[in-house]
């Protein structure tokens, strides 16, 4: 061993260098990972359910495997654990609801065969918001921030980003429906990747919108971004929305070079944003400026009204999957998950195709953008991370509060958060990067250029139990 | 919202709704409707439902 990072806080590429020079054993990396979990998870519930057992037949498994001479790659042996929605043969998959606490999937999801595939071991699931909407789950504690635990984490993704900070896994899956994987990223201090729609399979995912869900990567590196993201993309002949283009090697692909790239700052998402955030965001044009970029002021027409559209979209779609349950069986859901489901099942059919058409033209529009820009830059969030006993259940029916995510969701485009800086109390902040379809490696240099330049990821959470 | 105005939308969505639900439902709409009622408004003439997968530029 020669980093001076602990286990639990190597990032994979580092961790996957060691591993195939026999310099670390996969069983050693996912000790180290189940004494931490053991540790800090019964304050942080990062995790609804863990996988100790398997997870070190696994490890032992992958071992022997190097032993014997055969390496599968830069994530053999690599320990990760996915958000309780994404399928897991024989191990309960509860979507955070009491309503399915008894799920157990017959088979694994299409991210998760591949993620095998790769040699990645999985330690766990992880806490979110009850079938991945916001808030607190329905079922399990809720997910402390570990940066400073009198604060939440984000939703929906909430496990799948605090396991990652805290040190807890090397890499987790999160979600994405309008920014539940960018958001926690943010209030977290990690990388958080929504992949271009269809880039990644579904098949096994819980859908909350079909239309407007995305699965991706959550992790403390953008290299460790690039390696999951290769593992799990590319078509599924189980998932008729995946694209047949074809995947690169993002990882080897990685470049810091980004001198006369185009970035639009999306003037729009600086409107009513915190003070600590804006500082932050000023800082991180600066960072830009001076890695050689160009920048300039881009609009998205409509901006006001894409929360809704986006909203009216992904509940309507929401209440279509689980009006059942919410007709029949409403008792097991919790509070929020009733509200808006509900609210899914009172919208009109006519507002759903309105939101529809302003899905459509917002493509076109910022298509137009991708002409004159090469990404499009925003602050993730347009505060820093609420204390938990701030949460409204009320708050997602703010209208701009998180539209610079939405504005990706709806427009099938990938975007990425990554640490940017902390507030005056020392949370985390997050600057989101959009690019345009299957453009994940520019999204990714640029993201890289800027981690290398700030070098905010070598930072952790004081937590400690 | 008028309560037999959110009376039809339930019944129509075949959903019986408590006291209580009928409030958070109420404050859920009052947060949307300005919004709702901005979009309903715009003109989107010429803009289709199911382009938002096809290529960005309009052929």
């Amino acid at each position: 061993m020669d980093s001076t990072e602990p286990l639990h806080y190597l990032s994979i590429d580092k961790a996957g260098s060691l591993i195939r020079a026999g310099k670390l054993s996969p069983v050693d990396l996912t000790e180290s990972y189940l004494e931490r979990i053991d540790r800090l998870n019964p304050t942080l519930h990062s995790y609804i359910s863990v996988n100790g057992d398997s997870a070190r037949e696994n490890a032992k498994a992958m071992d022997t495997e190097i032993a014997r001479g055969h390496y599968r790659g830069p994530l053999h042996g690599i320990p990760i654990a996915l958000k309780d929605l994404v399928d897991t043969e024989g191990v309960a998959t509860t979507y955070g609801s009491k309503a399915f606490k008894d799920r157990v999937p017959s088979a694994d999801a299409t991210l998760v065969t591949r993620l095998k595939a790769a040699g990645c071991i999985n330690l766990g699931k992880l806490t979110m918001s009850e079938l991945a909407m916001v808030g607190p789950p329905n079922l399990g504690k809720e997910t402390l921030n570990p940066w400073n635990t009198s604060h939440a984490p984000g939703g929906s993704s909430s496990g799948s980003a605090t396991a990652v900070a805290a040190g807890l896994c090397a890499g987790s899956i999160g979600s994405d429906t309008g920014g539940s994987i960018r958001f926690p990223a943010a209030n977290n201090n990690i990388v958080g990747l929504m992949p271009t729609y269809g880039r990644v399979s579904r098949k096994g995912v819980m859908p909350l919108s079909w239309t407007l869900d995305h699965v991706g990567p959550m992790t403390r590196t953008v290299e460790d971004a690039a390696l999951m993201l290769h593992a799990i993309s590319g078509f599924d002949p189980a998932d008729r929305t995946t694209s047949t283009e074809s995947v690169s090697d993002f990882r080897s692909a990685l470049s810091s070079d980004i001198k006369g790239l185009q970035i639009g700052i999306l003037e729009d998402s600086f409107v009513g944003i915190h003070p600590d955030i804006e500082g932050a965001m000023e800082n991180s044009i600066k960072v830009f400026e001076a890695l050689g970029a160009q920048l300039c002021p881009v609009r998205i027409p409509n901006y006001r009204v894409l929360h809704i559209a986006n909203s009216v979209i992904y509940l309507v779609e929401a209440f279509n999957n689980f009006g059942t349950r919410l007709r029949e069986d409403s008792s097991k859901l919790g509070k929020i998950f009733r509200i808006y489901g509900y609210m899914g099942g009172l919208f009109s059919a006519d507002e759903y195709v309105q939101a529809m058409r302003l899905r459509s033209r917002t493509r076109v529009e910022v298509g137009e953008l991708f002409e004159r820009v090469d990404l499009i830059l925003s602050p993730t969030t347009n505060a820093p991370p609420r204390r938990v006993e701030e949460f409204d259940p009320f708050v997602l029916t703010e209208s701009t509060r998180s539209a610079s995510a939405e504005a990706f969701n709806l427009a099938a485009c990938p975007a990425l958060s990554v640490p940017c800086g902390f507030n005056k109390e020392h949370l985390p902040i997050g600057l989101q990067l959009a690019a345009k379809p299957m453009n994940e490696q520019i999204l990714l240099n640029t993201a890289y250029a800027y981690q290398e330049a700030t070098e905010l990821y070598r930072e952790h959470p004081p937590f400690q139990a | 919202m008028e309560d037999e105005y959110l009376e039809s939308l339930s019944a129509r969505a075949n959903l019986d709704l408590s006291e209580e639900e009928i409030q958070w439902v109420k404050t859920a709409f009052a947060g949307y409707r300005p919004q709702l009622e901005e979009l309903m408004s715009l003109d989107l003439s010429g803009d289709e439902v199911g382009t938002a997968f096809l290529p960005f530029k309009k052929s």
